[in-house]
């Protein structure tokens, strides 16, 4: 049989041939596919960064300007709770303005990215913190004195609230009160708990209070008029179910801890976000990002 | 006769065998698809997370407020074994660390390293003060 030898050796050349072949496309497949992978995944990076350096810059805000915000939400309510302290220790307005020259120089140098902080509307001598319903929670920090504002209401016109729990401490002493007119069938329920270094002051009431009016909660230091801590509840300025703490004390040292706690209705909207009145221009390759600086979502 | 049989048998088995550990390579090799980027993205987001996780917890400012690198240091042992950290803490001042700290037990011997900055705020004397952290990321050889 001389053609068997032949045919064998055919059938042997042609196996390795095909395997060969079979090879040179599986290497190319697996080249380009890592390649590829590599590719996806740089891309995923840089976007990855995108995030972690507007997260950043809020956090870094945030410690400056120093308000709490908490949010629990179920299906039908949605409770923020905010802390502050007022006044402030820090100079916010000169803070702000330095921070914006850090990020926008020293910080985007070493992103290797552009980088630019919109801070004008934050650095103006109010903070604002912007939620996606329309809520709004300012605190206003006067240039050259030491009396601050805080205030909470809906730019849409009512917060909807249900219920306030208000709870404020000083570390000065009080010389007299003058409480709001509680009304049992008001529309609002308040927990107020209120204390400073004069303990015959103190507040610890529940009650109702008819948001139809400006309720206000007056507390002296001393007898001039101006040496005041005020909480309004109620119409404010326009705005209906509004809450506002001012501090006019006029020591000095003298520091007023607000810790709120806001029951709203809250069925409609699924996506709820939080923050500051301020913007983020990101941009690295291909990824842009310009948007407020988000605090957070509920 | 038997005896070609038997070598028949035997190398079936064989080729059997060796086809099996193939197979199995492949499948063991592909079943975990990671590249150098995979590998580099990895080390990034656990930059990352150390790097938030430090200034959230506040470590980063006391730190810088202390100058002590001593609770850095239990953080940064606290993480994952495979993983090596080092965190060099930046003014804009100055181009020299303010505080240096790395993991314990893990020489700077890498083939890959991966770096990240997070910048955060020390609140001190009525005044705010601005540093940046270099988290730098490698697998413990």
């Amino acid at each position: 049989m001389p053609g068997t030898g032949n045919s064998k050796g055919y059938l042997l050349s042609f196996s390795v041939l095909v395997l060969f072949s079979l090879l040179i496309v599986f290497s190319q497949f697996y080249f380009n596919s890592e390649k590829f992978f590599d590719e996806t995944i740089a891309g995923q990076s840089i976007i990855d960064k995108a995030g972690f350096v507007a997260d950043d810059i809020s956090l870094d805000l945030n410690s400056m300007l120093g308000t709490g915000i908490d949010v629990d939400r179920n299906a039908e309510f949605i409770q923020l709770k905010f802390f502050d302290v007022l006044p402030s220790d820090l100079n916010k307005h000169k803070a702000l303005l330095n921070y914006s020259n850090f990020i926008n120089s020293s910080y985007a140098f070493q992103q290797n990215a552009f980088l630019s902080l919109g801070l004008n509307n934050l650095a103006d001598g109010k903070t604002e913190i912007l939620f996606s319903n329309g809520l709004q929670y300012d605190y206003n920090y006067s240039f050259g004195s030491s009396d601050a504002v805080v205030s909470f209401y809906s730019s849409t016109g009512s917060t909807n609230a249900l219920s306030f729990d208000i709870n404020v401490s000083v570390n000065s002493s009080s010389v007299k009160v003058i409480p709001w007119a509680w009304n049992a069938g008001g529309d609002i329920s308040v927990n107020l708990n209120y204390y400073d270094l004069n303990s015959s002051n103190a507040v610890r009431v529940s009650g109702k209070i008819d948001s139809a009016l400006d309720n206000s909660y007056k507390i002296y230091f001393s007898s001039d008029p101006n040496d005041v801590l005020e909480i309004h509840l109620g119409l404010i300025g326009g705005k209906q179910k509004a809450f506002k703490l001012a501090e006019g004390i006029d020591n000095p040292s003298s520091k007023a801890s607000l810790y709120l706690n806001a029951l709203i209705p809250f069925a409609s909207n699924p996506d709820f976000s939080y923050y500051y009145n301020g913007t983020i221009n990101y941009r690295q390759l291909d990824v842009n990002n310009f948007s407020f600086i988000e605090l957070g979502k509920g | 006769m038997r005896e070609k049989g038997f070598a028949i048998s035997l190398d079936a088995v064989i080729a059997l065998g060796l086809a099996f550990i193939f197979f199995a390579a492949v499948s063991y090799y592909f079943s975990f698809p990671e590249s150098s980027s995979f590998r580099s993205l990895k080390l990034k987001e656990a930059s990352f997370d150390l790097g938030a996780v430090l200034e959230k917890s506040g470590q980063l400012e006391s730190a810088v407020k202390d100058n002590k690198t001593i609770e850095l240091r239990r953080i940064l042992n606290k993480t994952p074994n495979n993983l090596c950290f080092q965190l060099k803490v930046f003014s804009p001042a100055s181009s020299n660390p303010v505080l240096s700290v790395r993991k314990s037990g893990c020489p700077a011997k890498y083939s890959e390293l991966t770096s990240i900055k997070r910048s955060f705020v020390v609140l001190e004397n009525n005044d705010a003060n601005f540093y940046w952290g270099e988290v730098n990321a490698w697998n413990r050889e």
